[in-house]
């Protein structure tokens, strides 16, 4: 993972540099998204249900991916060109340190706290570069009765914390 | 002239982000939402009242919202329902919520508090907090004192009129209620001592409002957590044990944000 990590930073670099995009990036950015992929499913299966926040910190990545790979693919047509390289690498630290946190073994307090500061740190950065996922509007029909029915106890948590 | 400042605590800013419009169900909200939500239109409407934003309740909101989801959707069984399924749905949950708070606390300045001018302040939190936790100790957590100390407050001053024998045992039991309330108030207060996090908003509350020109700002904190910032309400009687003595050591104001609308609106 590193080294596609290392792929990623020369290419928007050179990006950066010439001035002009370089949508050959989207290999790498497509190689690490899939690599992501493993450590996506063993937060699934992690018994301790505090590997949900590094179960989402994972999905934030590839969301943050996802963007950039919609932002390099439109970027000649939109106009984006260089400035997506440049939002590209304001982030890039923050997955990887992100990426980092999550490559643990044991779930700790620590570890909890780590990875939801570098989560939000992650999220805060990617909206500023307009690197956040685009939220769709229409809720998926099939989670609505469940969503409430747990509800008025998701409340009652959020008065309590 | 002075003008209001509010201090949103954690809480307030997470509960004002939890709202979802679900079509045909309507919308389900947080059950302060409503009332947080009005707080915050204050700091659009009002151009005399401005919203602050302290380093730690900007530090804590994110993980107090993924906490609070977290505890309700993913630690419990729902039966049949796949963890991939219930992941989606508390990643839809988080997101959203996340964009709003991320909006709100646009709508607030800010503000870098020096950690020298901090540790002053902090000592004085911590003595306060100290103090309240021995008045508990040794006073309220007792039982027999609740009676002692309903039985002083019934008694009378001065040349007041004497009770009815009914009388006084109503007076008595509306003391004694009071006291119970107080007592409940300090012992959530106890259960979360030392209140890291609290302690250090009040404490940056405090320094922020001391970096200000003297009388020329009044400084409200919004908090639904009743065993710190906000008072306690319990059949028909308030528990500001807490509150008050914030105020007199710090000057400024604790409550419900339905309060510090109130307030602060002149509402």
């Amino acid at each position: 993972m590193a080294n596609i990590m290392h792929e990623i930073e020369v290419s928007l670099n050179n990006m950066e540099k010439s001035g002009k995009v370089d949508v050959g990036v989207l290999d790498s950015v497509g190689k690490l998204r899939k690599s992501l992929a493993a450590s996506k499913s063993r937060w699934l299966r992690e018994p301790n249900t505090e590997g949900f926040y590094f179960y989402y910190a994972v999905h934030s990545v590839e969301m943050t991916l996802d963007r950039m790979n919609d932002r390099f693919k439109n970027a000649a047509k939109a106009g984006d060109n260089p400035k997506i390289a440049k939002d590209s690498l304001a982030v890039l630290p923050l997955i990887r340190r992100l990426l980092d946190a999550i490559n643990t073994d044991r779930i700790s307090e620590r570890s909890v706290d780590v990875v939801l500061e570098r989560t939000y740190e992650l999220l805060t950065a990617a909206s500023r570069a307009d690197l956040r996922e685009i939220v769709d509007a229409r809720r998926d029909m099939a989670h609505k009765d469940l969503l409430k029915s747990i509800y008025p106890q998701l409340m009652k948590n959020i008065r309590d914390a | 002239m002075q003008h209001a400042v509010i201090i949103p605590d954690t809480n307030v800013i997470v509960s004002a982000s939890i709202m979802q419009h679900l079509d045909d169900i309507g919308s389900i909200k947080h059950m302060f939402y409503d009332e947080s939500i009005q707080m915050f239109s204050l700091f659009v409407t009002r151009s005399d009242i401005r919203g602050v934003l302290v380093p730690t309740v900007a530090r804590e909101c994110f993980k107090v919202l993924m906490k609070s989801v977290r505890g309700t959707l993913v630690s419990r069984k729902w039966h049949g329902i796949p963890a991939t399924k219930m992941y989606k749905i508390t990643i839809e949950i988080v997101t959203s919520s996340e964009i709003k708070m991320s909006k709100l606390m646009s709508r607030l300045n800010s503000v870098d508090i020096d950690d020298a001018d901090l540790s002053n302040n902090l000592q004085r939190v911590c003595n306060m907090s100290k103090v309240l936790k021995n008045i508990y100790e040794t006073t309220y957590a007792k039982h027999t004192w609740r009676d002692r100390e309903a039985t002083n407050r019934t008694k009378l001053i001065g040349s007041e009129p004497k009770w009815l024998k009914a009388q006084k045992r109503e007076v008595f039991n509306a003391h004694r209620t009071q006291i119970i309330t107080e007592a409940r108030q300090l012992k959530r207060f106890v259960a979360g001592y030392p209140h890291k996090s609290d302690q250090e908003i009040l404490a940056q509350a405090a320094t922020y409002k001391d970096s200000l020109p003297s009388n020329k700002a009044w400084i409200l904190i919004a908090s639904l957590d009743t065993g710190f910032f906000s008072p306690h309400r319990r059949r028909g009687t308030t528990s500001d044990i807490v509150t008050k003595r914030i105020f007199l050591e710090f000057k400024i104001k604790c409550d419900l944000p339905r309060r510090i609308f109130e307030l602060a609106s002149g509402n």
